[in-house]
């Protein structure tokens, strides 16, 4: 009697599990991952099954536990660092970055307007001491390969040499620079894009978040107290910054604060293609930036200088941004090292 | 559709076993039948024709102008061919030995149905273990008995957390290690692959134990932990031992064996490797893998006294040199894996990363390694004397939740004999 008991607990929860999974009201977006779920599809209908999970976060949690609890420090590709600092690493390699900057290269003779390139270093090549014991990267060869970009302004010595002193260039939980991060950046790319850095005394900063758990924070399923700091100026909310055919007044979209990634308060973040102007008649130079989201708050930096528009060439094709190529003072590439070595994408230029 | 999968193992599997336990036995045959000729349509994606169409001329072989050893040539000949022109439908392997056992071993006429169904029995369809259709027809009118079926759901439960726990991390852990260009690397390297492939496979043959047990099915045990044998040869016995027995019976014992002098043995043994190689691949490396293992069965063989006992370790590591045939994809490339291993042409003995990996990965390492031991049985065993089963039905549910949280977080690898 006890077996059957037994076996008819095991039939129900498992086919509870399943109808729960069906029949559950559906849901825009997993909050732990910040994705859409899984469709149905007969190639793997797992997929919408684990997406729907009753008690899916405590499920998850416990993985991760025990995961920890092995002492793998590792969850989900993201691992613990000292100090509370939060790392991933995407799967790159130095090929495909080779093949990214070749397609760079030949945009470069094309173009009449100058083309530098500014990778910017994971938190894995910046905060070394924030590493766990005995953690090594291994990505010497890929900023060897990056050494040989076009007009390549190397960011790694600014942001080691920052990040070592203990500046906060990077989020604890998120895997982008923090404003101030792209500050120092701005000011390294000063002298090549010939333009006269700000000091830091001309910027005002104002915190817009707490408890920001970013990309890392949110594969360890943690949170993190992060800030999200803007450097703000006079003027800068007189810019026009057009999204993807959507116009925004001001530098910031102040509204991303109450949605799941509030980094998308920075301009551009998640658009193929963005273009910041000024409101004044005064004609300012135009800045092409080919950049993924770390663009999005250094952008902001730059635009006390020109006016901008930011190409997410994996959402957007070039043709929409380089109709009128001519009218760019410079061209600037500006994507995270994990994204050129982990994905061929720049051929889009030469598309 | 897996046999590893949620959608299987938590809707359609509690409806096809509750659906299957009121049928009258006159109608078990046609739903496992249906059950089979489904899952095997909804695994095998385009080429699902194949197989039901293979174990159509075996189901009537008695009503065909043909002998049986013919019929079982020519299968052998389409697997052959199959093989050499790359085209493998899922569980074609496993297929056409229990289609060429089925004929050298049952000579009367028997139902097609019964025989198709037998071919394509769902839990073994695509990885096995290898049985008897006499055992098939022996579970088709055996009487329910809900101890065994729960024994059989516990069963279940520990093969899919054998997968998901194990396996699926100690693969993760093979991919970090492999990275590494050390002598010290490339040894956790092998050690990781040396147990997920353990685990892999065992935790497949008790899934399909388990899901066989819930119809009924006294399905063989294929593992029977190899890595405690104490020679190359009791390794063999004790590592997919339906296929070892498969080969004994069909292909050892047919030449010879070994009762007809030290020359005949070693014929009997090359064909048993020769045919074992290439039955799991047409690459030259798989036939490395099996030259290696007929020499070291074979010197045992010949060589050692009868009865001799050896040592687990040094067995252990024998065995593990050779799945590095295993898993090289060429010559080349395995022999730059022995000499890393072995610290030649300017090897690194460790370094930096080999203390990162070992740091993150030792204490499952030792879990791995002490799950590959009899412990864990001998202790689930000691409680059920002294608690009864209640407790082992207990922890067989924890091990599922644990289980779903595993594949919730990072779903499954592919079961690594699911490519043979």
């Amino acid at each position: 009697m006890k077996d059957r008991i037994y076996i008819c607990l095991v039939r129900f929860s498992a086919l509870a599990l399943a109808l729960f999974a069906w029949l559950s009201p559906p849901v825009d977006l997993l909050p732990l991952e910040n994705r859409v779920p899984a469709a149905f599809s007969l190639a793997d209908p797992d997929a919408f099954f684990f997406d729907r999970l009753p008690f899916r976060h405590e499920l998850l949690l416990l993985c991760r536990n025990t995961e920890l609890a092995l002492g793998k420090n590792e969850y989900a590709g993201a691992f613990r660092g000292k100090n509370g600092y939060l790392f991933s690493n995407e799967q790159t390699d130095a090929q495909t970055l080779r093949r990214n900057l070749d397609a760079l290269a030949d945009f470069a003779a094309r173009c009449d307007a100058p083309v530098y390139t500014a990778l910017v270093p994971s938190k894995t090549d910046a905060l070394l001491s924030y590493l766990p014991r005995f953690y090594d990267a291994g990505r010497t060869p890929l900023w060897d390969v990056a050494e040989t970009a076009e007009h390549s302004v190397d960011l790694l010595p600014t942001l080691r040499g920052r990040g070592g002193e203990g500046k906060a260039v990077y989020y604890r939980g998120d895997h982008h620079l923090t404003s101030l991060g792209a500050y120092y950046v701005y000011r390294a790319l000063a002298a090549p894009l010939g333009f006269a850095a700000a000091g830091a005394s001309d910027f005002s900063v104002s915190v817009v978040c707490g408890g920001f758990s970013g990309s890392d924070a949110r594969k360890l399923l943690t949170a993190t107290d992060d800030s999200i700091a803007l450097f703000r100026y006079a003027g800068d909310s007189r810019f026009a910054v057009r999204t993807d055919g959507k116009t925004q007044s001001g530098l910031y979209n102040f509204d991303a604060l109450g949605t799941t990634d509030p980094y998308g308060i920075f301009p551009g973040y998640g658009a193929g293609l963005c273009e910041i102007s000024s409101d004044t008649e005064t004609v300012r130079p135009r800045l092409l930036l080919l950049c993924d989201s770390y663009g999005c708050a250094l952008a902001p930096l730059l635009a006390r200088h020109f006016d901008l528009t930011l190409l997410d060439l994996r959402y957007a094709q070039a043709s929409a941004a380089l109709t009128n190529e001519k009218k760019y003072a410079a061209v600037l590439c500006f994507y995270g090292m994990d994204t050129l070595a982990a994905h061929e994408i720049l051929y889009r230029l030469n598309v | 559709m897996r046999l590893v999968s949620l959608t299987f193992l938590a809707l359609l599997l509690p409806i096809f076993a509750a659906v299957y336990s009121i049928l009258p036995r006159s109608g078990r045959l046609f739903a496992l039948f249906v059950y089979s000729l489904a899952f095997y349509a909804l695994a095998a994606g385009k080429a699902a024709f194949f197989l039901p169409l293979l174990s159509l001329p075996v189901a009537l072989a008695a009503r065909l102008p043909l002998d049986r050893r013919v019929l079982a040539a020519v299968l052998a000949l389409v697997f052959a061919l199959c093989k050499g022109i790359g085209f493998l439908p899922l569980g074609l392997s496993f297929f056409v030995l229990r289609a060429i056992g089925f004929l050298l071993s049952e000579k009367d006429e028997k139902r097609p149905g019964a025989v198709m169904t037998y071919l394509l029995f769902f839990p073994t369809v695509t990885m096995g273990p290898l049985w008897r259709y006499t055992d098939f027809e022996a579970g088709l009118s055996a009487v329910r008995d809900d101890r065994k079926i729960a024994d059989a759901v516990c069963r279940l439960s520990l093969g899919l957390f054998k997968k998901v726990f194990f396996a699926d991390r100690l693969l993760a852990a093979y991919h970090d290690f492999s990275a590494h260009g050390t002598a010290l690397g490339s040894a956790a390297t092998l050690l990781c692959f040396a147990l997920y492939l353990y685990f892999d496979f065992s935790g497949y043959s008790d899934i399909a134990v388990g899901v066989g047990g819930i119809f009924g099915f006294s399905l063989p045990e294929n593992f029977d932990y190899p890595y405690m044998s104490r020679s190359v040869g009791e390794f063999f016995r004790r590592w997919h031992s339906t296929l070892g027995r498969w080969l004994f019976e069909y292909v050892y014992l047919p030449l010879g064996g070994s009762r007809n002098g030290a020359r005949r043995t070693l014929l009997s043994l090359l064909a048993v490797w020769g045919s074992t190689a290439f039955w799991h691949g047409t690459t030259l490396c798989y036939f490395l893998w099996g030259a290696y293992f007929f020499l070291l069965v074979a010197a045992e063989k010949l060589l050692l006294p009868k009865g001799f006992k050896g040592l687990r370790l040094p067995t252990f590591c024998l065995v593990s040199l050779g799945w590095v045939f295993f898993f090289s994809p060429n010559p080349a490339s395995a022999f730059d894996f022995f000499k890393r291993l072995f610290c030649l042409g300017g090897t690194l003995l460790y370094d930096r990363a080999d203390f990162y990996d070992f740091a993150r990965f030792a204490p499952f390492l030792l879990l791995s390694a002490l799950a590959a031991t009899p412990i864990f049985r001998d202790l689930a065993r000691a409680v059920q004397r002294r608690f009864g089963r209640l407790p082992l039905r207990v922890a067989s549910l924890v091990l599922f939740v644990f289980s779903l949280s595993y594949a919730a977080a990072g779903g499954y690898s592919p079961f690594l004999y699911a490519s043979y």
